[in-house]
């Protein structure tokens, strides 16, 4: 139902952060991972967001009629947030001199993640106000909505 | 919901003047509509309960999703008892009426 729009938006930012907390949690999990499926250490994973698009008046699932099937912008509603990758961090591995490390090379150094834990920490932060941020929205489409019913009473 | 006030007015208005009344638009009835609204909020009653129930056996979406469901599930049905308010009133309106 169209009056639902508001709250499918905010409930895919609030997937969308969940998300982002989820790779946050597995490089944080996996900071001292030195191995892995590919071979190497862990690196370190972001999410990439991108504008939802949906076309203008056909509900999710809908076949769009033949008028509107062009790509053109005009015929787009953008319709919240999805996730379009989860790409690797192509900074290079931290190298810490451990010759004990059964990883480590012929010269005992050891290749850890290029996770930063700090940095990790403030995108958390980020993470948890977003989505506090789009509960909030939510809210306020609920109140707004419930607001409408009193129209005309009392 | 369709009401046809509007183009009744203007067959009226075109047999007082003489002209040739427009044809009046057959909407569904009343009921029909009803009827199909309360099926849609069957439908999210349905999909809000079958939600709440995958989550709990660990299985499908995220919790917010299905709070958002059971959000829109609730406000549906506060709208169609809005709606049934309505319609309830204005029958004891009429039947109110003096005759």
């Amino acid at each position: 139902m169209k009056v639902f729009k508001t709250l499918a938006t905010s409930g895919s930012a609030l997937t969308a952060e969940k998300l982002r907390l989820d790779t946050i949690a597995n490089n944080l999990a996996n900071m001292n991972t030195t191995r892995t499926a590919e071979g190497g250490p862990y690196r370190r994973q972001v999410p990439i967001f991108i504008e939802r698009l949906q076309r203008v008046g056909v509900q999710p699932g809908e076949r769009p009629p033949v008028e509107i099937r062009s790509r053109a912008r005009h015929n787009w509603e953008s319709t919240g947030v999805r996730v379009l990758a989860i790409p690797q961090d192509p900074n290079p591995p931290r190298i810490v001199y451990d010759p004990e490390h059964p990883d480590a090379d012929e010269e005992g150094y050891v290749e850890y993640p290029n996770v930063d834990m700090v940095r990790e920490m403030v995108d958390m932060i980020t993470a948890t106000r977003s989505y506090e941020a789009n509960v909030t929205v939510l809210n306020a489409t609920k109140n707004m909505l419930l607001k409408s019913l009193e129209i005309g009473r009392g | 919901m369709k009401v046809d006030i509007g183009s009744l007015a203007a067959a009226r208005m075109a047999r007082l003047q003489g002209g040739e009344p427009p044809p009046v638009e057959q909407g569904k009835p009343f009921s029909e509509v009803l009827l199909d609204r309360i099926n849609q909020l069957n439908d999210l009653q349905v999909k809000a309960n079958s939600a709440v129930t995958s989550f709990v056996l660990g299985e499908g979406d995220d919790l917010h999703q299905v709070m958002i469901t059971k959000e829109e599930a609730r406000l549906a049905l506060q709208y169609a008892m809005q709606v049934r308010n309505k319609v309830v009133e204005a029958y004891q309106e009429i039947s109110r009426m003096q005759l």
